[in-house]
């Protein structure tokens, strides 16, 4: 009949009958409705006398009329604004936690699509596609042509430059006025990430321009030196001339040929500047310091911090790219994923600081996948991996 | 009168709850808390009125927010005296139900009572109080007031009038309704 949560209704109304009866108001019917309750339990009737016990009851009333409800009253209004007040600070940071969660899952959801999209290999979401980024030229005049869409020849004053295979561009010098051109027209060659191309200059050198890199140079040669400007890494297979010595210069260092092939790269992940000669001879030189060192074949010149450091390497490792190959000795993790960041155009992730100096040797072909050239080194070192996307993360 | 004091407390304020349901709601705590924990008694009855406040938007009628009230105060009680291990005699009587429903009959009609009194005009109000609290005879109450004894008996009337004409018309018809 009742529950411990509130009081049976019945209370109110049999205090309303006692009350009726005191003031001499109770009707008949809920009289005898009283009267039956009195009678229901001894308890009630023992209630209903207490109630009829006047020293009691007037004790009590003049109780009531006592109690002063001024401080107890301005107590509550002070702790209700103090839980309204925790209340509202609750409901801010609930609200900034429900628009974190919102956050996350959104960020979540498309985490877990390119998960998908990267390892699964959903069929409309190939794999990171081997490298086939846009390579741009640019003219004298600053315009810009894409060498990739771009189908027969540019023509710039007496010289003409013409694509003479998917990725080759030739310059020939027309006839006329031969050497004669006294300003020079500069070119540029920008090869963006996952891209390579390759030019057969004026003079007849041959450049193979790796990913991420731009070469400058004049469309015709003019002077005493035969000068390009690198950032990035190029293989340079120059054409005789020992009148006209070539010259590559790079942010920190120049290097000076008369004929040979070598390779310079400017992108090592330690910020080294590094060129390795495979035939002939070159002089390289600190641009700060005007250090100079002479390259025999099979060496490799790093600058760094204003030294040289000469040592004896296999150029197929520094040239093999030039052949559609990654060639590594004993090459860290760190580096060959500078390479494949360039190559494939992700972004690698070390989870493991270590994993970054662990050494790979072997060599890969650049059209592999990525995940066929990753599944290659961790073959043989201790690395797992996952793609995510563009997001390559090794531990 | 309580549909208001239960819509201002919905609202926040206060007042009203304060003047006509507090004296009663904490003259039943300090008889219920008994001697040991009558200081606390005061204490009972702020924590049922801010829990009550915490849930204002789940009370539709005056009798529900009481009911909290006091069943809050007793469960308070109760737990007070489990805490100190104490036998008060009325604590473990409230524990039973209809021990507490009869508790509750006594303290709402003392607090009817009070209320009438306090309605009454002051003259009416001296009557009633000797008359039927105290429960003096007509002459008793005409030599207590220094008036004659008819003129006791015309006021005691007029009182007993004035509210019987005053009774609550919304607990008319809830008993009608029941």
């Amino acid at each position: 009949m009742m529950d411990r949560k509130s009081v049976n209704k019945e209370v109110f109304q049999v205090s309303r009958w006692i009350y009726q009866d005191f003031i001499g108001n109770l009707s008949d019917k809920n009289r005898e409705a009283l009267e039956a309750w009195r009678k229901a339990h001894p308890d009630n009737e023992r209630t209903y006398q207490a109630l009829h016990d006047r020293l009691r009851l007037s004790k009590n009333l003049s109780q009531l009329k006592a109690s002063d409800i001024e401080r107890p009253l301005a107590d509550m209004y002070r702790r209700i604004r103090a839980e309204e007040q925790r209340q509202r600070f609750r409901l801010f940071w609930q609200w900034m936690s429900a628009a974190a969660m919102v956050a996350i899952c959104i960020g979540s959801f498309y985490l877990v699509r390119e998960w998908k999209r990267g390892t699964v290999g959903i069929p409309e979401t190939p794999t990171v596609a081997v490298g086939e980024g846009r390579v741009v030229l640019r003219l004298g005049d600053g315009s810009l042509v894409g060498l990739d869409t771009l189908t027969g020849s540019v023509r710039q004053g007496c010289v003409e430059a013409s694509k003479t295979d998917k990725r080759r561009l030739s310059y020939a010098i027309g006839n006329q006025e031969k050497g004669k051109e006294d300003v020079l027209v500069y070119n540029e060659v920008i090869v963006p990430k996952s891209g390579s191309f390759s030019l057969v200059l004026a003079d007849g050198t041959s450049v193979w321009v790796n990913a991420e890199s731009r070469l400058r140079y004049p469309v015709a040669f003019a002077g005493g030196e035969r000068k390009v400007y690198l950032e990035g890494e190029a293989y340079f297979a120059v054409a005789k001339d020992t009148l006209h010595p070539f010259v590559v210069e790079t942010g920190k260092m120049d290097v000076a040929v008369l004929g040979t092939q070598f390779n310079v790269s400017t992108y090592r992940v330690d910020g080294c500047c590094e060129t390795t000669l495979v035939e002939g001879s070159v002089e390289v030189r600190d641009r700060l310091t005007d250090k100079r060192v002479m390259l025999s074949p099979n060496e490799q010149a790093r600058l760094r911090d204003g030294n040289f450091v000469v040592r004896e390497v296999d150029a197929r490792l520094y040239t093999s790219w030039i052949s559609g190959k990654f060639y590594f000795e004993r090459e860290p993790l760190e580096e060959i994923a500078a390479q494949m960041e360039r190559w494939y155009d992700v972004s690698f992730f070390f989870m493991r600081e270590d994993l970054k100096q662990e050494e790979f040797t072997g060599v890969i072909l650049r059209d592999y996948t990525l995940e066929e050239m990753l599944g290659v080194i961790a073959k043989t070192t201790d690395m797992e991996f996952t793609v995510n996307g563009k997001a390559v993360t090794l531990r | 009168m309580d549909a208001r004091i239960l819509e201002e407390f919905k609202q926040g304020r206060l007042e009203l709850l304060y003047r006509h349901v507090y004296p009663g709601l904490l003259l039943y705590a300090v008889r219920h808390a008994g001697e040991t924990h009558g200081f606390l008694a005061e204490d009972c009855v702020q924590d049922a009125i801010f829990r009550a406040w915490e849930r204002r938007e789940h009370f539709d009628t005056m009798q529900s927010l009481k009911s909290f009230f006091y069943v809050s105060i007793r469960n308070s009680i109760i737990s007070l005296d489990r805490k100190q291990k104490a036998k008060e005699r009325y604590v473990s009587q409230l524990e039973d139900e209809v021990v507490f429903s009869n508790s509750v009959i006594d303290n709402e009609t003392q607090v009817l009572l009070h209320r009438a009194i306090e309605a009454l005009p002051e003259k009416e109000r001296e009557v009633f109080e000797l008359c039927c609290v105290e429960g003096m005879k007509n002459a008793e109450a005409a030599e207590r007031l220094g008036v004659s004894e008819s003129t006791v008996k015309k006021t005691k009337a007029k009182a007993l009038d004035f509210l019987r004409e005053r009774l609550d018309p919304a607990l008319f018809l809830f008993f009608f309704a029941h």
